[in-house]
């Protein structure tokens, strides 16, 4: 009877043993944070890892994509209401079949048309960023917002919003404001 | 003499005139005169054929951009792109095959190359798809499967209890 007691509980403590163990080896993985590389306009290579300290909010757009375009306003808020060293954002081209020319067009055009100047890190996705990060869909813009540790915080495919709905659109609209303040 | 001379000016003017004239033509802008998609309300994943009218001389080739988007969600998913034939002498046609289910709207513009040279029409132009409005595309359940089953095994359980319980 006292065996029996015994063995069982050596069985408990090894459970918990085993899932302490668990839960350190997942705490070293979320450490690590994401990591991808990229490729700004001019050509240099750079990677998520390289802005560690910063909550990055990850936009994958294409320049015919009119949702990116409103979008890309929303953004333009977002980068305007915080300080640099605590967030930056990430534009990235995903359509293959677009350069940093046509990139750089778009961007100019923008400025033209809405006086609106999008002067954040624009890069090119090689085809690995996509394939990583898409989400169900498929569809563009997605975002994804990592945290100083380069962890992912949210993720959501569409248009979302800065701080308020515009009038007309769903109540149920992404607001990103109150998951950027939890983080910063 | 001042006849010669008059005779100059009036040739002059005269070929200036033609000149003048010439210009006009070959400048004439292209334009999009007449523009169709077969079926007229396509649905998602079927085939459309594209048919424009393209005035404006020395037309070479013209290329239809097509991209499949979702009002509702505010996503656009792909972007097809294919150069047009030439069936007559202004008239281009060309064939899709659209992509997404979960497109509800497609637009379109047009690149088109008149003596070399590349030119993107101003204009865009959209068209919503016919979706059926009882496929609900987007059914967040379709992620999460299995918690009715999980429901239903405890009900089994319990259920099993209670009677093991009454027969005992």
């Amino acid at each position: 009877m006292i065996e029996k007691k015994g063995s069982t509980l050596v069985i408990i403590i090894l459970i918990f043993l085993l899932s302490l163990m668990s839960g350190c080896t997942d705490s070293e993985e979320n450490n690590d944070g994401e990591d991808f590389e990229f490729t700004l306009l001019d050509g240099t290579i750079k990677h998520l890892s390289d802005y560690r300290g910063k909550v990055i909010i990850l936009d994958m757009w294409a320049t015919w994509c009119g949702p990116c375009a409103y979008q890309m306003q929303e953004l333009r808020n977002i980068y305007d209401a915080y300080d640099r060293n605590d967030l930056e954002i990430i534009s990235l081209n995903v359509d293959p079949r677009e350069n940093s020319q046509i990139v750089n067009d778009f961007i100019e055009a923008f400025k033209n048309q809405y006086g609106i100047e999008l002067d954040w890190i624009f890069g090119q996705d090689d085809g690995s960023v996509w394939e990583e990060y898409k989400m169900v869909s498929g569809g563009i813009p997605t975002l994804y917002m990592f945290d100083q540790k380069g962890r992912i915080h949210f993720s959501h495919e569409g248009v979302a919003f800065f701080s308020e709905i515009p009038q007309g659109l769903p109540d149920d609209s992404v607001i990103l404001k109150p998951k950027i303040d939890e983080l910063i | 003499m001042k006849n010669n001379r008059k005779k100059y000016l009036v040739t002059f003017l005269f070929l200036g005139m033609i000149l003048f004239t010439s210009i006009n033509v070959i400048a004439v802008d292209p334009t999009l005169e007449s523009f169709s998609i077969d079926p007229e309300e396509p649905a998602p994943l079927s085939d459309i054929t594209v048919t424009a009218d393209i005035g404006g001389e020395g037309v070479t080739a013209v290329i239809v951009h097509i991209k499949e988007c979702n009002k509702a969600q505010g996503l656009c998913f792909s972007q097809q792109s294919g150069t047009m034939t030439e069936l007559e002498t202004g008239k281009f046609q060309a064939q899709f095959t659209l992509k997404e289910d979960k497109a509800d709207y497609i637009q379109y513009y047009f690149d088109i190359t008149i003596n070399g040279e590349e030119t993107r029409l101003d204009e865009t132009w959209t068209i919503d798809l016919l979706v059926d409005s009882n496929n609900n595309t987007s059914n967040g359940d379709n992620g999460t499967p299995g918690f009715e089953l999980i429901i239903l095994i405890i009900a089994i359980g319990v259920g099993f209890i209670l009677f093991r319980k009454k027969r005992l």
